[in-house]
């Protein structure tokens, strides 16, 4: 684990401003400026809640762009200096599986603190059932996946805003009107082996784009 | 003296995009600093890059140090540089450490830190929020942080593929004093491997050279050997015509020709008026890849 940890943090520029960033800024600032939002200003917790969702997706793929932003690109993708080491691929391969993991964990723990600092001390009409949470959780992790499967293959930081533009209006969309749908079991099972799937799918290709690297076409 | 090998190959063939390598067998001599020299487009990189592994489309046989058949065993031994998409473009200086760490058991931070200041890559007293990433650094300032990276391990090889090319005059003197304390450190049992199409500049370290042309080798040996094997022939104008024939790169000039002639063919100037000197390594490398390229050059 530690070592997984090791290698992850390796792919991070200007590390100890993007650790306090990543597990203590960030979080908070979205907590805390949600609560701000809902319980100061007066937003509607569904607004607040779609602006949790939003917001995530954009500084994920925002702090991707600073990690691993381009790495399956035409530009990039050759890494020579891994691949002249026998651990390079597997440091890839770990680095990926603990960003996917550190993602998914920063994901549902923003938005739980955000509905907890949100919905505190508000009617049951503003409430959100635990299906539809779970959908907006598993919901924000699939759209910032698939963003991700593309920001990691251009280095052009344009597409990265164009990918957030859309996706962000997404999660703001299901942020909001998951709080209206009636959400059945089988939901948020199929949202988060979706997002799964998007994440394998996207690990899978970065790595098949190194091993590809090893031959000259 | 017997000369043992450190890589040697066999049948080694690869083609791609109309460029065909093909080397029947080399052996890189252990202990020394060999120069692959070459024109552009000659195969030194495609080379370079087969044995440090880091290209595996190719056919043949590559045995490294004596046998050793373990892939994390050679690759912990061999230190290669290149250039192109080597690191990360958004990382700094530090983190190419940090992962070297990751990478390599036989890494060393504090040599690499202090080669990093040596090498002005840093300077003492770096601000280390000011660090550039290494897609904002020069050719030159990039180059120095791949040497930096690889002379911080223990390594019994290097792969150096046209390390002097980005670097100042001060710099390649410098590059040629640590592959000389690389390889007086080692003992006779480490060995740089470098290609440079500029020999020039690197000839006062270099103990063996390769001359590569359209994929194939087409002249090796020792320095000193292939100074023997060569001799540099200055003559007069009048006798042009009869040198042209025999000489290797032949050149005309002012004041009559020069070129380089094989010792064993001097005979074959018998009568003419010339001056015999001992040719450098860069002047014995260019007469050679004159006889063998399809470039249109002047002489």
């Amino acid at each position: 684990m530690r070592q997984y940890i090791r290698s992850y943090h390796a792919f991070w520029p200007v590390k100890t401003w993007m650790k306090l960033c990543v597990y203590l800024l960030y979080p908070l600032v979205i907590i805390m400026g949600l609560y701000f939002l809902s319980h100061k200003l007066g937003y509607y917790p569904v607004i607040c809640m779609g602006f949790a969702c939003g917001f995530l997706v954009a500084v994920e793929i925002i702090l991707d762009y600073f990690v691993f932003g381009g790495i399956a690109s035409r530009e990039t993708n050759r890494l020579e200096y891994l691949k002249t080491s026998v651990r390079g691929m597997h440091l890839l391969k770990s680095s990926l599986i603990t960003d996917a993991a550190r993602r998914f964990l920063s994901i549902a723990i923003i938005i739980i603190g955000s509905y907890l600092a949100i919905a505190c001390r508000q009617p049951m009409e503003y409430r959100y059932t635990l299906l539809q949470l779970l959908v907006c959780i598993f919901s924000t992790y699939l759209l910032t996946e698939a963003g991700l499967l593309l920001t990691r293959f251009f280095i052009n930081w344009w597409v990265n805003i164009a990918v957030i533009y859309i996706l962000n209006n997404a999660a703001v969309t299901v942020g909001i009107f998951a709080s209206t749908w009636n959400i059945p079991i089988w939901a948020p099972i199929l949202l988060i082996l979706l997002g799964m799937g998007i994440t394998l799918t996207g690990r899978r290709l970065i790595l098949k784009r190194m091993e590809e690297s090893y031959y000259d076409r | 003296m017997n000369i043992q090998s450190v890589i040697a190959m066999h049948n080694l063939t690869k083609e791609f995009k109309g460029f065909a390598l093909n080397i029947p067998a080399l052996e890189i001599p252990k202990g020394f600093a060999t120069a692959l020299i070459g024109e552009n487009g000659a195969g030194k990189s495609t080379l370079i890059n087969i044995l440090a592994g880091i290209r595996l489309d190719y056919k043949g046989e590559i045995d490294y140090f004596n046998g050793e058949k373990e892939d994390k065993v050679i690759r912990e031994n061999i230190g290669y540089t290149g250039p192109g998409n080597y690191f990360m473009p958004h990382w700094t200086i530090e983190q190419v450490g940090e992962v070297s760490e990751l990478l390599f058991d036989q890494f060393h931070r504090e040599r690499y830190e202090r080669l990093c200041k040596d090498l002005g890559v840093k300077s003492p007293d770096t601000n280390k929020k000011k660090e550039k990433t290494i897609a904002k650094l020069s050719d030159g300032m990039r180059m120095k942080t791949m040497l930096a990276a690889v002379f911080a391990r223990d390594t019994k090889m290097l792969l150096l593929d046209e390390p002097a090319s980005p670097l100042d005059p001060l710099m390649r003197d410098k590059l040629c004093a640590m592959i000389r304390g690389y390889l007086e450190e080692g003992n006779e049992e480490k060995t740089v491997l470098f290609s440079t199409h500029n020999i020039s500049d690197m000839e006062n370290v270099t103990d063996y050279a390769i001359i590569m042309e359209k994929g194939k080798i087409v002249e090796q040996g020792f320095v000193e050997d292939l100074k023997e094997k060569y001799i540099l022939i200055k003559g007069e104008k009048t006798d042009e015509n009869r040198a042209e024939g025999i000489l290797l790169g032949f050149e005309k000039n002012a004041y009559g020709y020069e070129g380089l002639c094989l010792a064993e063919d001097l005979d074959k100037l018998a009568g003419l008026d010339i001056v015999t000197e001992t040719p450098t390594l860069s002047q014995i490398s260019v007469a050679v890849m004159k006889k063998y390229t399809s470039l249109q050059v002047g002489g």
